[in-house]
């Protein structure tokens, strides 16, 4: 069995709010890479966080999901779902494949879209995006994680 | 085939004052992209690509910074802005009513640097 993805956003996750790029500290790679899954960028930033953010936090350059354009029905579903604009690509993404997704932008109703179009296990974890990814966070994710290995259903 | 048709349209206007003071910067530097609007049997092409892009360069060419707002459920429009390099700024709510009967909150975005290089 393949192990599960880890998708990361970058702004309001990675990188906080209001932070800048030379604010970022070497302490997050280490937490995230020590997590027993893939790690997967999944922010507008695409081939970006490899170059400018995994090196300052400390990750090997990871896999990126390429965002592509949507059609209009679509569209209409995403709104009419009050989903996140990347929603959709995750689970085409995952193909499958059990995945935590951590943004700060992820709502219940992104929670509920996923369920139903996924088949595998998810986990949809929301960051606040002033402070950034913390370390309670990263443990609710391993913690999941952990459960997924162990073949407990749920999150 | 839809040769001479109209496939849509954008327009470049003063930034609005609830706009000015969500970007945060002096409303003189700032253009808005309004009206950006591609035809239902148009869409799917890109259109909307050109037009943020033939939008964006015209503010330019004014030494105006390009900025938009867009409704917060516009997950297509949004997820549009974020991968062509447009940079979220700040929420705010709209003096109007969004379909789900609760004021609308209206997301403002700024174009992407023409100084920085897009990786």
């Amino acid at each position: 069995m393949s192990m599960p993805l880890l998708f990361l956003d970058v702004d309001g996750v990675v990188l906080p709010i209001g932070a800048e790029l030379d604010d970022l500290g070497t302490a997050l790679g280490p937490q995230l890479a020590a997590l027993h899954c893939e790690l997967v960028w999944a922010t507008a930033w695409e081939h970006g966080a490899n170059h400018e953010i995994a090196p300052r936090i400390g990750l090997p350059q990871l896999p990126v999901v390429e965002w592509r354009d949507t059609t209009v029905a679509e569209d209409d579903e995403d709104t009419s779902f009050s989903l996140h604009w990347k929603t959709r690509m995750l689970v085409e993404w995952a193909a499958g494949r059990d995945f935590a997704w951590v943004d700060d932008e992820v709502t219940d109703a992104d929670a509920a879209w996923i369920a139903e179009h996924h088949q595998g296990r998810a986990l949809v974890h929301r960051v606040q995006s002033a402070g950034g990814l913390t370390g309670g966070d990263v443990a609710a994710v391993g913690r999941w994680l952990q459960g997924v290995r162990g073949g407990i259903v749920g999150s | 085939m839809d040769e001479g048709a109209v496939l849509g349209h954008v327009a470049l206007t003063r930034a609005d004052d609830s706009l000015v003071q969500v970007v945060g910067a002096p409303a003189e530097g700032l253009a808005a992209v309004a009206r950006l609007f591609v035809a239902a049997t148009a869409r799917g092409r890109g259109i909307a690509r050109v037009l943020l892009e033939t939008a964006t360069q015209a503010a330019d060419a004014l030494g105006l910074r390009a900025v938009l707002e867009v409704e917060s459920g516009a997950a297509g429009a949004i997820g549009l802005y974020e991968r062509t390099g447009w940079r979220f700024v700040g929420a705010a709510v709209a003096d109007w009513i969004a379909p789900d009967g609760q004021f609308a909150v209206v997301r403002a975005y700024v174009s992407p640097a023409k100084d920085v290089v897009s990786l």
